[in-house]
């Protein structure tokens, strides 16, 4: 091996460089000087943009924070937001929260933006029990509802809780019986579809068949085939534009059944692309934390903010923006409350957080003993707007919803973690 | 003992010390998450150098061996409650049979075929492994996984020494097998399989063989991967994690085994301080896979035989620049100059097979 | 019993659609490894981009044919950049290119990311081709009209390659290139302008199936991948530089697809490479591929 000389070399050369560099990495936070959030959002692949939305949010809640010279602070004390991105795969989630915490040194994390990587995140905190952990809008359920980490906040609501109050209007106000089922093969849908059904099978709705389409897959036609003839509905919890290609599939081999739309699927998309299965959309309910035709006066405010400070941005406020807004915001206000104190592990900072309630843009904020939020939900549905587009309507506000979605810890319903098969009311 | 070879005894010296000593010296991020990542990441570019080199056959299903790896540790562990340290080696002794099955299903495949061959097996591994919950925890995955030594960052040296000591083995054993017998005749192959045939040599075992070691090796790196993550999900086993090993070995020096950690720990670094990176105004974080893509296809274009290369070839300048220095006008000195490495820019790495002269 | 035998007609259309998407979209894959023994990695990205470009140029004129024509020859055209500018100073090394091309495909992926960003855009294809026809036996009653209309897309594609290879002057270098490259040239004839043209074919064909694909399923990041490993696939179990081979690959993983996802939803995947490393294990050079 002739260059193994040269190899060994330069091998030798990147280890010694290595260790002068580290030498003189990482800062040790100290209890005066600056205060140090870390935010991980997805910032590579497809969530780039729910990302970069994600962080928009963060500099909003920090902006309600500014000192006389315009630079963000509490108690005193000034805070430094230093910014890492994922690719939505636990595993580099979990390099860059341990380069936030162990290399920056941050004294809070903020993030990360999707479930899977929300576990992994959750695990992570259990090592680390001196330092702060916040969601960002991460919805997996168990990542506060099984084996909750002591150090790690949710002010946002889970996928499930998402769905609260869809269920029961599907039943009584749309008077769907049997309902079928057509959503992606992963844990984000399997929670979206158990919210749909804690409340749907529980008022006596049957869901006799579900279709688990796997992931990336676009071609729904065989689903299609599948579909029942003998339901009302078809709740289908699929993003935005695959639920167009979803529906067109769908008219297209001549379905006509209604549709019931998960967090993601109705959104301004689907309501924007013209087709022939437009008309049919019309009366689409759907759920979730945020809805773009909120008149409430605190959500028009923060749309205004959000849009001043970003006119680049989303034409509104992405579900992103809002959860990373909220749970940045509980830092600060709780940071304000013990005066920036953040000694002794972050004791007194973490009580405070456990206890703090506080009105957001959609509503009061507070959380459960598992250090998940109780907050509120939207029921939408479609209707006409006044220039003839259509546009999702609110037609209920589930109030203060808790992640068991009123049904209790002992309801048969959550005994186990949502599955392809969990929760099952055929 | 003439100067020119005191200072590679001296480097020899110098590289086992600073690894040794590292762990003391730095603080547990760099223990961790930069020498561990890029020693754990370097022992699986390993065993595609290895399969390359010495096979001439580029897998990309070594992410998938490491991944499966992972899984078995991770399924004996958690759901059989093994010790650690077993459940490390059966899961190693999993991955090399599998490696040997797929070198069975690709034996009678060569070269482009060959890569492609791999690629999709090591897909369909990834999608095995997302769908299935009853087996492979589908799309989480499992977590909670701890190996010998502990939680790494409550014993971060002694994690540390145990990738450095695998790597270590592994290296010597694959450099000492090169000139063994039966490495010897793995090149044999590589170059010449019909001659080797008409030899009497049973080619398609020894391509299985091939595999079987290069998911030996890669097993060892999933084992280790899962200790030091403590999880495990699909995400470690995509296409993206696939193509990287390829990247961090091409890069690296797809002809020589310390490459494989060369372009380990270039990869490590940049992927952890990309955001640190800003250029013409946007960060290198958001547009952290064309930097990589970008490097990759450089060195492809003008470096292929890697930073090791770049290496030698500056090796090479340097001391044509110190013998011009030293030179005085007397007697003429025939000065050797030492080879450059035998890749010339124009032609592959010796590690594809030619196509075979005849056709049928 | 009636049932049953509707859903599997249906199932089998399904699928038999979907070949005809996977048949353009390998068709030119398998063309550039016949010919040129060039692994064009960078397939998927290529497909991609003919769907970026083919969408951009549809919305803006709100032309759709106009973006199908667009799609394929800004790729074609990006095809003769990538063989001009890389691929031709390495003739003969399969593995460099095939690295070139892996390198390409990073970069355009994630330059199309930053370009277009994670949403998926939609094509709305002319009525004519739009909505649905009736057919009676299949489940509904009526089945996609653009399905239907990729079906004799494909066809005609293929009759198209087929006149080209066997039928012109080309074509004859072409195949002659496929069986005896050296010799070609030895005959005076300009081998590398032959290969510069098969490239830009396959490349403006992965453009076009772009457009085509995008019509029926939509685009958004990742399709890239997607489709490089059907293609892959598709190539594999049918025999690398055959036209034919292209078609049944195409057909069997087509198939195998819809009808996995119907009965055995979970793993229809995985069953795609079941069945490539079935093929392989007993005929490696795939069903009508030539020995290696």
């Amino acid at each position: 091996m002739k260059s193994s000389r040269a190899g060994r070399r330069l091998f030798a050369l990147s280890v010694v460089s290595a260790i002068l560099v580290s030498a003189c990495g990482g800062s040790t936070g100290s209890q005066s000087g600056p205060i140090k959030i870390g935010g991980l959002a997805t910032l590579a692949g497809p969530f780039a943009v729910p990302g970069q939305d994600s962080f928009r949010g963060m500099e909003l809640a920090l902006d309600e924070f500014k000192n006389a010279n315009g630079k963000w602070e509490v108690a005193g004390r000034e805070i430094q937001l230093i910014k890492e991105g994922s690719d939505a795969t636990p595993a580099v989630a979990l390099e860059k929260a341990k380069k936030l915490i162990e290399q920056d040194n941050v004294d809070i994390l903020i993030g990360p933006l999707s479930g899977d990587e929300g576990l992994a995140i959750k695990d992570y905190a259990k090592t680390v029990p001196d330092k702060t952990f916040i969601n960002g809008s991460s919805a997996a359920q168990d990542t506060t509802f099984r084996n909750p980490a002591p150090n790690f906040f949710r002010f946002s609501t889970d996928g499930a809780q998402w769905m609260a109050g869809l269920g029961k209007y599907a039943y009584e106000k749309k008077g769907f019986k049997r309902v079928a089922v057509v959503a992606e093969d992963y844990s984000f849908p399997y929670t979206q579809v158990a919210g749909f059904m804690y409340e749907f099978c529980a008022a006596g709705g049957r869901v006799p068949k579900k279709f688990w389409v796997p992931l990336g897959n676009k071609d729904y036609s065989s689903v299609v085939s599948g579909i029942p003839t003998d339901i009302d509905a078809i709740y289908v919890a699929l993003g935005g534009a695959d639920a167009v290609n979803f529906l067109t599939q769908y008219n297209d081999a001549g379905g006509r059944a209604p549709i019931i739309g998960g967090s993601i699927t109705v959104d301004q998309t689907v309501l924007g692309t013209t087709g022939p299965f437009q008309e049919r959309l019309v009366g689409t309910a759907a759920a979730g934390p945020i809805a773009d035709t909120n008149t409430e006066k605190p959500w028009l405010d923060f749309v205004a903010a959000y849009k001043a400070k970003f006119p680049d941005g989303l034409p509104s406020p992405s579900l992103f923006a809002h959860a990373y807004y909220i749970e940045t915001k509980a830092a600060l206000l709780a940071l304000k409350e013990v005066n920036g104190d953040l000694s002794g592990g972050e004791k007194k900072f973490m009580e405070a957080l456990s206890k703090l309630s506080f009105d957001t843009p959609t509503g009061k904020v507070s959380l459960d003993e598992n250090r998940n939020a109780i907050a509120n939900e939207y029921v939408t549905e479609v209707q006409k707007g006044p220039e003839g587009n259509l546009v999702n309507n609110v037609v209920a506000v589930a109030q203060q919803v808790d992640q068991t979605l009123g049904l209790g810890k002992d309801s048969p319903l959550l005994a186990q973690p949502v599955s392809r098969d969990f929760p099952a009311c055929p | 003992m003439t100067r020119a070879r005191k200072v590679p005894a001296l480097a020899a010296l110098l590289v086992p010390v600073a690894l040794v000593l590292y762990p003391l010296l730095v603080p547990r991020f760099w223990i961790l998450s930069i020498a561990s990542q890029a020693i754990i990441l370097g022992i699986v570019a390993l065993s595609l150098v290895f399969m390359a080199g010495q096979g001439g056959m580029v897998s990309l299903a070594q992410a998938a061996l490491a991944g499966l790896a992972a899984y078995m540790t991770a399924i004996l562990t958690l759901r059989l409650g093994l010790p650690a340290l077993p459940a490390g080696l059966i899961a190693v002794l999993i991955a090399t049979l599998v490696g040997a099955l797929f070198g069975a299903i690709a034996s009678r495949s060569q070269g482009i075929y060959f890569l492609m061959l791999t690629l999709a097996l090591a897909v369909g591994f990834f999608y095995l492994a997302l769908q299935n919950y009853d087996l492979f925890g589908g799309h989480i995955g499992f977590a909670g996984v701890l190996g010998p030594t502990g939680s790494p960052r409550e014993n971060p040296a002694a994690f540390y020494y145990l990738c450095l000591a695998t790597a270590v083995a592994a290296y010597l054993s694959l450099r000492y097998l090169a000139r063994a017998p039966l490495g010897l005749s793995f090149q044999g192959i590589r170059d010449n399989p019909r001659r080797m045939w008409a030899l009497g040599y049973w080619v398609s075992l020894h391509r299985v063989a091939i595999f079987a070691i290069g998911g030996l090796v890669a097993g060892l790196s999933g084992v280790l991967g899962i200790w030091y993550r403590g999880s495990i999900s699909p995400g470690t086993v995509d296409l993206t994690r696939t193509i990287d090993v390829l990247i961090i070995a091409v890069v690296g020096g797809l002809g020589h085994p310390i490459g494989a950690f060369v372009g380990a720990l270039f990869f490590v670094l940049v992927q952890t301080f990309a955001s640190s990176v800003v250029v013409l105004g946007f960060s290198f974080d958001e547009r952290f896979n064309t930097l990589i893509g970008l490097s990759f296809l450089l060195v492809v274009l003008f470096a292929p035989d890697g930073l090791i290369g770049l290496a030698a070839r500056a090796r090479v300048l340097i001391g044509r620049r110190l013998a011009d220095r030293r030179r005085d006008p007397g007697p003429p000195v025939v000065r050797p100059v030492p080879e450059p490495v035998p890749v010339d820019a124009g032609a592959d790495p010796p590690s594809t097979p030619t196509q075979p002269l005849d056709r049928s | 019993m009636a049932k049953f035998a509707t859903d599997f007609l249906t199932v089998g259309l399904n699928g038999l659609t979907l070949a005809a998407l996977y048949f353009i979209v390998a068709s030119g894959f398998t063309l550039i490894f016949g010919l040129m023994r060039t692994t064009n990695m960078a397939h998927g990205s290529l497909y991609l981009l003919g769907a970026y470009i083919g969408w951009t140029v549809a919305d803006a004129t709100g032309n759709w044919w106009l973006g199908v024509a667009a799609g394929s020859l800004g790729v074609g055209l990006a095809g003769v950049a990538i063989h001009v500018g890389m691929l031709a100073r390495m003739a003969g090394q399969d593995l460099r290119q095939a690295l070139v091309t892996i390198g390409l495909s990073i970069i355009f992926a994630d330059l199309l990311l930053a370009r277009y960003g994670g949403l998926t855009y939609q094509f709305r294809p002319p009525d004519l081709i739009a909505g649905s026809t009736s057919i009676p036996f299949v489940v509904g009653g009526a089945y996609s009209t653009y399905r239907l209309f990729l079906l004799a897309v494909a066809v005609v594609v293929g009759g198209a390659l087929w006149l080209i290879l066997n039928r012109t002057r080309i074509g004859v270098y072409i195949r002659a290139g496929i069986d005896d490259r050296d010799m070609l040239s030895a005959l005076g004839v300009n081998v590398s302008r032959v290969f510069l043209f098969v490239f830009a074919l396959g490349a403006g064909l992965a453009g076009f199936a772009g457009v085509m694909g995008a019509t029926a399923l939509s685009v958004s990041p990742g399709e890239d991948g997607r489709y490089l490993l059907s293609s892959l696939v598709v190539v594999i179990v049918g025999g690398m530089g055959s036209l034919g081979g292209a078609a049944i690959g195409a057909l069997i993983i087509g198939l195998a697809e819809q009808f996995g996802l119907f009965y055995l939803p979970t793993y229809s995947v995985v069953l795609t490479f079941v069945i490539m490393a079935g093929v392989l294990a007993v005929r490696p050079q795939g069903i009508l591929g030539r020995p290696a």
